[in-house]
């Protein structure tokens, strides 16, 4: 066990990294924000964790706090035009907030390092550490399942209107989903900038962007379950799909059409409906929004 | 006691003028009937009176509140719930999930507690949860409680809907043609229901094309076409109004042609 564990370790932590980033995006989506600026918040939280950390006299739990709080500030400020937006034009304006942080970092060079990216970071983030963000937000995610604000959420994404008649202020959750989703990417951002060593901005582009959507149309964008099999399925499918070697990108996109045409709710969101539907089948069941 | 005025209410989209200077007051405890055919604009009138839409002109006050120009979802906080013509549930969500979102005017519990799952949100979830059991109770549709509120007949979605806006605790209920599709059995026993919940003391609008179901059940009854109140008093009187009658069933040259 521990042998596999230390053979795969980076493979561990990559899913867990991933799987803090789908969470960012997921909590818009499920709020019915149609944002995809998880990476810029991302991006944010790297850098100046990394900053803090190289530049100035940060430990790496303060650094990390402060990309929190900082990224998380970002999502506030981002919610007050973008509240106003809905649907593709959110998107679009999102992926344009993106592109300026990314802009930004090449322009900053004094503080950024520019193209060359920042280097000689020290690693002051471990698996465990990892573990411990992943599982402080999975409590919060479950939290809100089974709280007010889940309902709100779920009200709001299934029906604006119906939801504002219903007394739930739209401005006040999307805002809070905004903020959240900023604070969770400043976080891991934060934590992937202090375990790699080095960080460049081109690792915060497009690609990215698409990556951590995959994640959850993979997973699903409703459930708890969702961000963690959308994780693990883009974490393993690469290393299954070794041997394939040139024809890999061919598989990811075809697993990916996949789901989208067979799974449209994505594969961790049907396994928790299908669980559901047998548990109410048989007897009592909890209640707990949609997440469970 | 409760009373929501209308007064000189008028909307217009662009150049079409779809009410023009609407008038009435309805009080609770009381079921007001508002009918008129197709197009006569009863559901944008709704849509005013809730906040959706803007007004062009007129006030519509609440007890002498101005609620005219206030936001869907403070209207609700004062205490005037609605349900849609065309029924609009949360699909994907349970008929229990479905309730529960009625009570939001309701929930206190902090943000954070919300995020750390304190034991303020959860014995609010719990409550709420109590709370929306037993109103599915008084629907009849207790044992729907954990079924996926889109998979419902028409008739239990209805109730879904009209559970959900009683939830937020109205004094007005307006009621966009509840037993629109739904044979006699069934609008008859929604009948009763209105009945009871009037005499608990909530004032319901009822807006219906079924003149007859809502001659049985009010007092008042307000004749829309058009945009204007063309006849206003008991069904006996509005039904006879020669204005009504035209306006349901055509006019003198209609009759002509036939």
């Amino acid at each position: 066990m521990m042998q596999f564990f230390t053979a795969n370790q980076a493979l561990f932590d990559f899913f867990l990294l991933s799987l803090g980033f789908a969470y960012s995006q997921q909590i818009v989506l499920r709020a019915g924000v149609f944002s995809i600026a998880t990476v810029g918040f991302v991006a944010i939280g790297a850098y100046l964790a990394g900053y803090l950390v190289t530049k100035s006299e940060f430990g790496g739990l303060p650094a990390i706090l402060a990309a929190t709080l900082v990224a998380g500030l970002g999502g506030l400020l981002l919610s007050v035009p973008l509240s106003r937006l809905r649907g593709v034009f959110q998107a679009i304006a999102t992926l344009a907030f993106v592109e300026i942080v990314l802009n930004a970092l090449y322009y900053l060079e004094p503080y950024t390092g520019g193209a060359m990216g920042m280097n000689r970071i020290p690693k002051l983030v471990e698996s465990w550490h990892l573990l411990i963000a992943v599982a402080i937000v999975i409590y919060v995610v479950w939290s809100i399942g089974r709280s007010g604000i889940g309902r709100a959420w779920d009200a709001i994404r299934q029906d604006e209107t119906v939801a504002a008649c219903l007394g739930v202020s739209i401005r006040k959750y999307h805002t809070l989903a905004f903020v959240l989703s900023g604070a969770i990417g400043g976080l891991f951002g934060a934590m992937q900038g202090l375990y790699f060593y080095t960080i460049t901005p081109e690792q915060f582009g497009f690609a990215m962007v698409v990556s951590v959507l995959t994640t959850i149309v993979l997973g699903g964008r409703a459930t708890l379950a969702g961000p963690i099999a959308g994780a693990l399925i883009l974490a393993v499918l690469p290393e299954i799909a070794r041997p394939l070697a040139e024809n890999r990108l061919f598989l990811h996109g075809a697993i990916l059409l996949a789901v989208i045409i067979f799974v449209p709710d994505g594969v961790g969101d049907l396994l928790v409906h299908k669980l559901r539907q047998r548990r109410n089948g048989t007897g009592r069941n909890m209640i707990g929004g949609e997440t469970s | 006691m409760t009373s929501l005025d209308l007064k000189n209410v008028g909307k217009s989209f662009g150049g079409l003028q779809a009410i023009r200077d609407v008038s009435f007051t309805m009080a609770s405890g009381e079921i007001t009937g508002l009918i008129g055919p197709n197009g006569a604009g009863k559901s944008t009138l709704v849509n005013l009176i809730t906040g959706l839409l803007k007004l062009s002109s007129g006030t519509i006050t609440l007890d002498g509140q101005d609620i005219g120009t206030a936001p869907p979802e403070a209207v609700v906080r004062l205490g005037v719930a609605r349900t849609f013509q065309n029924i609009r549930l949360l699909t994907d969500g349970t008929v229990l999930e479905n309730v529960m979102i009625g009570y939001h005017r309701r929930e206190t519990a902090s943000i954070l507690s919300g995020l750390l799952a304190l034991p303020s949100s959860r014995a609010e979830t719990a409550q709420l949860q109590d709370a929306a059991m037993e109103m599915l109770g008084r629907f009849e549709i207790g044992h729907l409680a954990h079924a996926t509120a889109g998979a419902l007949s028409y008739g239990h979605q209805r109730r879904v809907e009209m559970a959900r806006a009683f939830a937020t605790d109205p004094q007005i209920l307006l009621l966009d043609e509840p037993v629109a599709g739904m044979n006699e059995a069934e609008s008859e026993s929604l009948g009763h229901l209105f009945r009871k919940l009037a005499d608990s003391g909530v004032g319901i609008l009822l807006i219906e094309h079924d003149v007859k179901f809502v001659s049985k059940l009010c007092h008042q009854v307000h004749v829309l076409d058009s945009g204007r109140i063309i006849a206003s008093g008991t069904p006996d009187y509005v039904l006879k109004h020669p204005d009504v009658v035209a306006a349901y069933l055509g006019t003198d040259e209609f009759e002509g042609v036939a």
